[in-house]
């Protein structure tokens, strides 16, 4: 029998073992989204009700890795297989091959979730390097503890209380310094290490326990310390060089910079270019180098960014460029909100963007003439937006930021209206010892809400004293919201709080033809709860006429 | 050693020491099985017998010393050998959501040499249904099941480590019906241990007897019954002693009845000058219950173990 005979017998039996647990944990991926975002049960339910069925899916997905794993337990010298011609190799492989089925299985419902809700295409591969870590982690961390333990529920309980340990360790840490939201966007690559880490232990342990074949016991468990031990590390390394303000500046930046050439007039921009090399971390008042990737035409540049930190650019061919920091978005004066719908006063501001890898990422690439939006603020506000589409429920999960007040989390959107088209910055001074600076992995929630005849767009957002988020609405590409990002990156969450939802904004426009190019019609502020929304912002929403 | 066996050792462990934490359970351990025989290994409780067939069958890592099959150390067995190894031990675990029938789908493919006639007619002797699930098995239809996937994979080396344990007269029959029926035409080294000795006695022709950490004596029934034999004699009216010659062990006297285990390959003469005097003089070869009593059992009577020690 060769290796891959052996390995292919292994996992048939092993799927025919668990058959009773893949059922009722493909009947939860199923229900799930439907009861999460499909009529007629959508918004229906209580919040913790529906909770609990990607809890109990979790429960199920993990209780089937202990299963798979204690099947053939590799420490108890009473085994079945122990004493048979099984190659240990062959058979953790098998275990490994069933606990990346059960990831599998959840990626693919997923991915089938994301598709029936008009997710593009292209935003899939970027979610899924978040999402399959997401599944694989607590699998075969279960499964690694399970390895070691004889008993369901001893597995179950060790993994839960370490996975919640990682899971909440970084962000408990920051917020407990004092400087949340910084921290939090460092917290966000530490974790992507922390995770990447966790994985790698988690899998290899789980390997060498098959493979040292050894019923002593000594062996596997040492294994296991041995993986904890360097997960705890690499999550501690990570806490120790954000604290340390020595964390390096080198962290790869998906939300790339743009920056126009100004031949002229900041309006009449001729081409856009990128740059890469945003720091994390860096001191207030220093300098953010930057290389500047491509470039036509006049080498002036001017900077489309938000970020308050002066630039220092070097252009193609090494000279170095002068550079003119404007904002990207039309200052809020220029924002006042008009007594009745009228015209918008808001200038184009940008070459039209098309995404390249993925609008959440912000990873642009310059195609055409896009007129860019920016939302309204609206001072003071706790937005609470019972559209019958979207639902926005309090924070509930991870350690909340500030007092505790009530925070706004977008958690849903569906129907393929929707799309997420943001970047957002932040900028921090130092405080509490923490060095502060501009953290591009800061991610506001944000959403749109887009009628059937994609005119007329409804955007909600969130801003405070450090950061805010910036609407890029591409018209005629609206499709979808994701809040996945949020929802795979347990730290992120940590930042909506009750500061992090003042100067929500929030207001409908229509885009309408003017000449050659669109322009939006602002038809309604909503300044919910102070008072109901207006009978035409609510019939625009409904019946996408102005 | 038995005919029928050839010279070659097909089970063998050298100088075999093995410890838990700060227990040693086997020290400097030699045995020799050769090929084709059926050995009961046979010592007190805690004595490592089922250590010794962990580490044969590659449970165990092996700590100091040597245990080979086949001449090769187990830790070196290449797949092809482990699959001509079977491995029964009581308390091993089942899976018991598989039905004896998946059970026999899921060891087939193990064993290059599988005979699934033998399987059937094994399954039928235990009368095993095939839609019986494992989990609903009584122990002694477990014990068989196990059994039947061990010989049905026609191994050149069979371990197995109390099977009989806690099973009913009739069950125990049935598998030693079925050991018999699957080794009698096979070269098939069986290596067994286990409490109930009358079980076994009847298809072993060898014998190991684990005591003190070690093999206190190993070889042949043949052998073993040949150089150790009882003797029962009525002994002169006048002898009032309790000195007896050196090869005697286990002497029992009851008035002027004495039986003893006399070691026949020592010097005879101090026997045969003691025995001169006797009357009604018996020699009989000793059953593998009286060996074990003499040689395995740990507070049975003792000898001069370390001169028996072969």
């Amino acid at each position: 029998m060769t290796f891959s005979a052996q390995v292919w017998h292994f996992v048939s039996f092993d799927l025919r073992r668990t058959t009773l647990w893949w059922g009722v944990y493909l009947v939860l991926l199923i229900i799930t989204p439907l009861v999460m975002f499909g009529q007629p049960l959508y918004g229906k339910l209580p919040d913790a009700s529906r909770a609990l069925l990607p809890l109990l899916t979790w429960c199920v997905a993990m209780g089937m890795s202990v299963a798979v794993v204690q099947a053939d337990s590799p420490l108890a010298p009473t085994a079945f297989w122990r004493g048979k011609p099984i190659d240990g190799e062959a058979l953790g492989t098998a275990k490994l091959v069933v606990l990346g089925l059960i990831a599998l299985t959840a990626t693919m419902t997923a991915v089938i979730s994301w598709r029936t809700m008009e997710m593009p295409a292209r935003l899939i591969v970027p979610t899924l390097r978040q999402a399959v870590p997401a599944y694989l982690i607590p699998i075969l961390f279960t499964a690694m503890f399970g390895a070691v333990t004889r008993s369901l529920v001893q597995a179950l309980l060790l993994s839960i209380g370490f996975l919640v340990f990682m899971l909440f360790l970084v962000p408990a840490v920051f917020l407990s310094t004092g400087m949340p939201n910084v921290a939090i966007g460092l917290a966000t690559s530490a974790w992507t290490t922390v995770s990447a880490s966790v994985l790698l232990c988690s899998m290899l342990a789980l390997a060498m326990i098959y493979r040292s074949g050894s019923a002593n016991g000594v062996r596997p468990v040492r294994l296991v310390v041995g993986a904890v031990f360097l997960g705890a590390l690499a999550t501690v390394s990570q806490l120790f060089a954000v604290l340390s303000g020595t964390r390096n500046t080198s962290s790869s930046y998906l939300e790339r910079t743009l920056i126009r050439v100004t031949a002229d007039a900041p309006a009449s921009m001729a081409e856009s270019v990128r740059f890469d090399s945003i720091p994390q971390g860096q001191k207030v008042g220093g300098r953010v180098p930057f290389t500047i990737t491509a470039a036509r035409g006049d080498r002036r540049y001017e900077l489309q960014q938000l970020r308050l930190t002066p630039f220092d650019g070097r252009g193609i061919g090494g000279p170095p460029i002068t550079l003119t920091t404007t904002p990207l978005a039309v200052p809020p004066e220029a924002l006042t909100l008009p007594a009745t719908a009228g015209w918008s006063t808001d200038e184009p501001m940008a070459t039209s963007l098309t995404p390249d890898r993925g609008l959440i990422y912000g990873d642009w690439r310059v195609s055409e003439t896009l007129d860019t939006v920016r939302s309204i603020s609206l001072e003071g506000v706790v937005v609470r937006y019972r559209a019958e589409r979207i639902k926005v429920v309090p924070f509930a999960l991870g350690p909340v930021y500030a007092d505790s007040a009530v925070s706004i989390q977008l958690t849903e959107g569906r129907n393929g209206l929707l799309e997420l088209a943001w970047t957002s910055f932040y900028n921090a001074p130092d405080r509490n010892g923490l060095t502060g600076g501009t953290s591009p992995l800061y991610r506001e929630f944000a959403f749109a809400v887009i009628d059937s005849g994609q005119q007329t767009v409804r955007l909600l957002g969130s801003s405070n004293e450090y950061g805010a988020t910036e609407w890029m609405v591409l018209p005629g590409a609206f499709r979808w919201v994701t809040s996945n990002q949020l929802d795979y990156q347990p730290a992120l969450r940590a930042m909506l709080g009750a500061r992090g939802s003042h100067n929500a904004s929030l207001a409908v426009y229509r885009w309408v033809e003017d000449g050659r190019r669109r322009v939006r019609q602002i038809i309604g502020v909503d300044d919910w709860p102070r008072r109901p929304p207006r009978r035409e912002v609510r019939r625009a929403l409904v019946t996408g006429a102005p | 050693m038995n005919s029928r066996h050839s010279s070659a050792v097909a089970i063998s462990a050298a100088r075999l020491t093995h410890t838990y934490g700060r227990t040693r359970v086997l020290h400097d351990l030699n045995l020799d099985v050769p090929q084709g025989a059926t050995c009961a290994l046979l010592g007190a409780n805690g004595a490592g017998k089922t250590t010794l067939l962990r580490l044969l069958a590659g449970i165990e890592v092996v700590q100091d010393g040597r245990v080979a099959l086949f001449g090769t150390d187990v830790d070196e067995l290449t797949l092809r050998q482990r699959q001509q190894v079977a491995y029964v031990a009581e308390g091993q675990d089942l899976p018991g959501w598989m039905t004896v029938a998946q059970l026999e789908q899921y060891c087939a493919p193990l064993y290059p040499a599988w005979d699934t006639a033998l399987a059937a007619r094994l399954r039928d002797r235990f009368s095993l249904s095939e839609k019986q699930r494992v989990s609903r098995l009584s122990r002694g239809q477990r014990m068989q099941a196990s059994l039947m996937c061990a010989l049905a994979a026609r191994p050149r080396v069979l371990l197995m480590d109390e099977p009989f344990t806690g099973l009913d007269v009739a069950v125990k029959e049935e598998l030693v019906g079925g050991l018999l029926e699957a080794s009698a035409d096979a070269e098939c080294t069986t290596l067994v241990c286990t409490h109930d000795i009358g079980e076994i006695e009847s298809f072993v022709d060898h014998v190991a007897f684990l005591r003190e950490q070690r093999i206190a004596v190993a070889g042949s029934m043949e052998a073993m019954q040949a150089r150790w034999q009882r003797v029962d004699a009525t002994l002169p009216a006048d002898v009032t002693t309790d000195h007896w010659p050196p090869a005697w062990t286990q002497v029992e006297r009851a008035g002027r009845r004495l039986t003893a285990v006399v070691d026949r390959s020592a010097p005879v003469q101090e026997s045969e000058t003691f025995l001169l005097s006797c009357t009604d003089v018996q020699w009989r070869a000793l059953s593998l219950r009286e060996l074990y009593l003499a040689f395995g059992a740990t507070n049975g009577p003792r000898a001069s173990h370390r001169e028996m020690a072969s």
